[in-house]
């Protein structure tokens, strides 16, 4: 029974710190790929949207391969830091981070690609600095597109299997996550811990989705 | 009041346009009258802040705003040149009070819903917004958009104010109300002020010095 509840808090400290993670790097990509009048752009936002539609187990691999203990940026980092993400918690940060990387940055650069550039023009006139015309005209303007973004990710984050397997295994307590201790309890044949992993993360996936359509909803409203 | 000679070419893949103007005015109203595709907004702009010319200068109530010669060109935020948008642009997501208070506020958050402010209430009530100073702008008629976007502008207390074709966004009946408006504000308000219409309207109904351009040309006649 507890075990549930350790594997729950654990999916919500991973999933939490790869939104959180996302919400940085997701909205300065996306804010960087509206902007930016660079001849590549189209090109590195499909190499971006690659953890999407790749197989997690491949994108596990390649960060196997990545950070690895035997990598160069892995033993970098462990010799460095002391880091090691193989089998760890923030492994599974890491799987999960990229894999709904897609999920924040693809509406961020939408929603910012709505906002008028007049509106900006507004502010500069009105004698702003570029750094307030963001927070104060472009981040509000696009912000309920990209909070709909982050509470996709969020669920994608939470549902997170294959890469994260991989990397970081399933050490119960420890890097075993909701939708990997399902995977577990129905192996070792335990019925009802898996009846009880299922229904909690339904119901977490149900009232993210149900935010996520309520915000980008009413977004278009104000919109209009 | 103004003074400019600037060139700028703005080339796209479907066009490429050549704006070129000499010429000077020392009366406080000047209207600059052209048919659309003309340079109009262009100039504009420039004036504004919102595109660097080629080559030139540009002096405009008493102040060197652009010259390259002297390596001169003040961003958009240091001109004190207040812009009425042709559809206003006025901030969707704040209330006609946050709009209007926009400007005074520096940093990083927006003002206050009630934010307190002599100035703001000021404005309000020479514009007769007061009714309608926590509605949001698509709440708003056209009329007190246009005067909510004025008032934004003005209480910057600016150097000058550039209209750009402030009636064409409004129906006609109102277009007509809207004129009158702004023609008794004109003569209230001591600041210097730059006007652009295609409308021949507009060329009756204002005193002021007239400058027409067309395909990026001054013209005479």
């Amino acid at each position: 029974m507890s075990s549930a509840w350790i594997a729950l808090s654990l999916s919500l400290k991973v999933a939490g710190w790869a939104t959180a993670i996302n919400l940085v790097l997701g909205v300065a990509t996306g804010f960087f790929l509206a902007r930016t009048r660079l001849p590549g752009r189209d090109l590195i936002d499909s190499l971006l949207t690659l953890p999407m539609v790749m197989p997690p187990t491949v994108l596990g691999y390649y960060l196997l391969v990545l950070v690895g203990r035997n990598s160069t940026l892995g033993g970098w980092l462990h010799d460095s830091f002391g880091i090691n993400l193989i089998f760890t918690w923030q492994g599974a940060v890491l799987a999960s981070c990229i894999v709904a990387f897609p999920l924040v940055f693809k509406p961020a650069r939408a929603a910012f690609e709505e906002v008028s550039p007049q509106l900006e023009q507004a502010g500069r006139v009105l004698g702003l600095s570029e750094l307030s015309i963001f927070f104060r005209i472009t981040l509000p303007l696009a912000w309920r597109g990209i909070l709909a973004g982050l509470l996709l990710a969020f669920a994608r984050a939470l549902g997170e299997f294959g890469a994260t397997l991989m990397i970081a295994g399933s050490i119960p307590g420890r890097t075993q996550t909701l939708s990997i201790a399902v995977y577990e309890a129905v192996q070792a044949g335990q019925d009802s811990t898996a009846n009880l992993l299922v229904a909690i993360t339904s119901l977490v996936c149900v009232v993210v989705l149900l935010s996520a359509s309520w915000l980008s909803r009413s977004h278009r409203r104000r919109q209009a | 009041m103004i003074e400019l000679q600037l060139e700028k070419t703005l080339v796209s893949p479907r066009r490429r346009f050549h704006l070129q103007l000499d010429f000077a005015c020392s009366e406080q109203r000047l209207l600059v009258y052209g048919p659309s595709g003309s340079g109009k907004s262009l100039l504009l702009q420039l004036l504004g802040g919102l595109q660097t010319p080629d080559s030139g200068h540009i002096r405009l109530a008493g102040r060197t705003l652009y010259d390259a010669g002297r390596n001169i060109n003040l961003p958009a935020r240091q001109r004190q040149v207040a812009y009425l948008f042709q559809d206003y642009a006025l901030f969707p997501h704040l209330t006609a009070r946050q709009n209007i208070a926009f400007g005074l506020r520096r940093g990083l958050l927006n003002p206050r819903r009630n934010l307190a402010s002599k100035d703001v209430d000021l404005w309000l009530e020479r514009f007769s917004l007061q009714d309608a100073q926590h509605l949001y702008p698509y709440q708003l008629s056209g009329g007190q958009r246009q005067r909510t976007a004025l008032a934004r502008a003005l209480i910057m207390e600016p150097a000058a104010l550039l209209l750009d074709e402030p009636f064409s966004a409004l129906d006609p009946p109102l277009r007509e109300q809207m004129r009158q408006q702004l023609a008794s504000l004109q003569s209230q308000l001591e600041i210097p002020m730059i006007m652009i219409s295609h409308d021949p309207c507009d060329l009756e109904f204002f005193t002021a010095a007239v400058v027409r351009i067309e395909n990026g040309r001054q013209v005479h006649g």
